[in-house]
């Protein structure tokens, strides 16, 4: 059965095939949601909300691309949650990383750019990127995700956080320059052919 | 030099191939000219090389959804459907009571403004005798040659046929009256110098002269015709007697709206 049919059945209120859908995008909402958010659990809370929200709203998608309209609710789902906890600030008593295994120690309480070489050595490339892409505002953030992370165009993605063109081209290229400034920290972590990362 | 934001802008959409044909022939002129715009260039695409090469994280859990989650989340208690049918049903009410009570008023406040047309109608349908009889004097007077059998007998043509109403009629005759008297006057005048130059030539008195004259001069009133107006026309027509299909009507929408408030009341209450 393809997405067509899916999404057809979907309408008729088989939640069977729109299961079927939730299993094929999970992997992309929830890297969507946990690069955003950057907190697992929040992701997990974002993906759900999404999901629930993506079948209420199913009969909205008017065709085109599936995955830019997913996303866009993923994104939404990602700004309410982003919201809540900025709200209600969580500090939980112990860490884990993405893999929901418990850091050996409390450095996340920290300040990272202080001691970046502390947190490096605790934490793989993408923990580190994940970092970088915490320093970032909500929106410059979803759109590096977008583009750099889900591969999507600029077209796509401006549609995605509703923005005009130009906005997304100017934002891509000043949270791409921010990660650059970031990563230099990390360049232990980075593979041997991007250690030459300098600064301009 | 310094980079602008603008040329961290072009590099960038320069990586994405997002550049059109100009921008990307102005691009490409100033970087191979400009050394620090090549480092740049360089540095953005290892960050957007790391970027697209971070790992994907599995998704911790499956998302699917149960039945609990959308029936929880999206059935909510449909209060809505009684609510629109009460609100529906006072729409209603009020229409048939604006109908009932508004036709009332509106089918006296017509038979108020049909009587006055009427009237004033009947007022414009006689303007020729109306008129004739207001200048009648004038002509009277300035034709003071013609007999007054002549006189007489036009305004009893004149007058055979019309039928005009009582008000008219009134006004006709006053005219006519007013008329005739300045009719006999003169007449009255001439007669008698007529009289005084006759007695004064046969040297006697004709009293009875004036008298023979003046019975024959009178005209005789145009018929007076009197309108009959149905009262209908006046006080509207008579209201039925029991009750009419509006009250059935405003007793079932009272009823309707009544009901569906309360079955949308008990329904809400019963799901909190």
């Amino acid at each position: 059965m393809d997405l067509k049919d899916q999404i057809k059945n979907s309408l008729q209120g088989d939640l069977d095939s729109f299961n079927q859908i939730v299993l094929e995008y999970q992997n992309l909402v929830y890297n969507q949601a946990y690069r955003i958010i950057g907190e697992p659990d929040a992701a997990e809370d974002a993906v759900q909300e999404a999901f629930i929200s993506a079948y209420k709203k199913l009969h909205t998608y008017r065709g085109g691309s599936f995955k830019s309209w997913l996303l866009r609710i993923v994104s939404n789902a990602c700004y309410d949650e982003f919201r809540r906890r900025k709200r209600q600030p969580v500090t939980p008593l112990y860490t884990e990383n993405q893999n929901g295994n418990e850091t050996e120690s409390a450095s996340w309480l920290e300040d990272t750019e202080e001691k970046p070489e502390e947190f490096v050595l605790r934490n793989e490339l993408s923990e580190a990127i994940q970092t970088c892409l915490d320093q970032l505002e909500f929106e410059f953030r979803t759109i590096v995700v977008l583009v750099d992370l889900q591969g999507m165009d600029y077209a796509s993605a401006a549609k995605v956080v509703d923005r005009p063109l130009g906005t997304v081209k100017s934002r891509l290229a000043r949270a791409r320059r921010n990660l650059k400034d970031c990563l230099q920290g990390f360049r232990e972590l980075l593979p041997i052919e991007f250690r030459h990362l300098g600064e301009v | 030099m310094q980079i602008t934001d603008r040329d961290w802008a072009q590099l960038s959409a320069y990586l994405d191939g997002e550049l059109s044909g100009r921008e990307l022939r102005q691009l490409r002129k100033k970087i191979q000219t400009d050394p620090l715009l090549q480092v740049a260039l360089e540095q953005l695409k290892i960050t957007r090389q790391i970027l697209q090469a971070t790992p994907q994280i599995p998704a911790p859990r499956n998302f699917i959804l149960t039945p609990e989650m959308i029936g929880m989340r999206s059935k909510k208690p449909s209060f809505s459907g009684y609510r629109l049918a009460a609100a529906l049903m006072s729409f209603l009410l009020i229409g048939v009571l604006i109908l009932d009570f508004g036709g009332i008023l509106f089918s006296g406040a017509m038979s108020a403004v049909s009587s006055q047309k009427s009237f004033e109608s009947q007022l414009e349908s006689m303007p020729e005798a109306a008129a004739d009889a207001m200048e009648e004097p004038v002509i009277l007077e300035a034709a003071e040659e013609i007999s007054e059998d002549q006189a007489i007998a036009e305004y009893e043509e004149e007058f055979a046929d019309v039928e005009a109403p009582a008000v008219a009629a009134e006004a006709v005759e006053e005219s006519l009256a007013e008329g005739i008297a300045v009719e006999e006057q003169e007449e009255k005048t001439q007669d008698a110098d007529a009289a005084t130059g006759a007695n004064r030539a046969q040297g006697g008195d004709d009293p009875q002269s004036t008298g023979q004259v003046l019975p024959s001069q009178t005209p005789e009133p145009p018929p007076v015709v009197v309108e009959y107006y149905p009262e209908e026309e006046v006080y509207g027509p008579e209201r039925e007697a029991g009750i009419s299909i509006l009250r059935i009507l405003e007793i079932l929408f009272g009823l309707g709206v009544v009901g569906f408030s309360t079955a949308a009341w008990i329904k809400r209450r019963k799901f909190r």
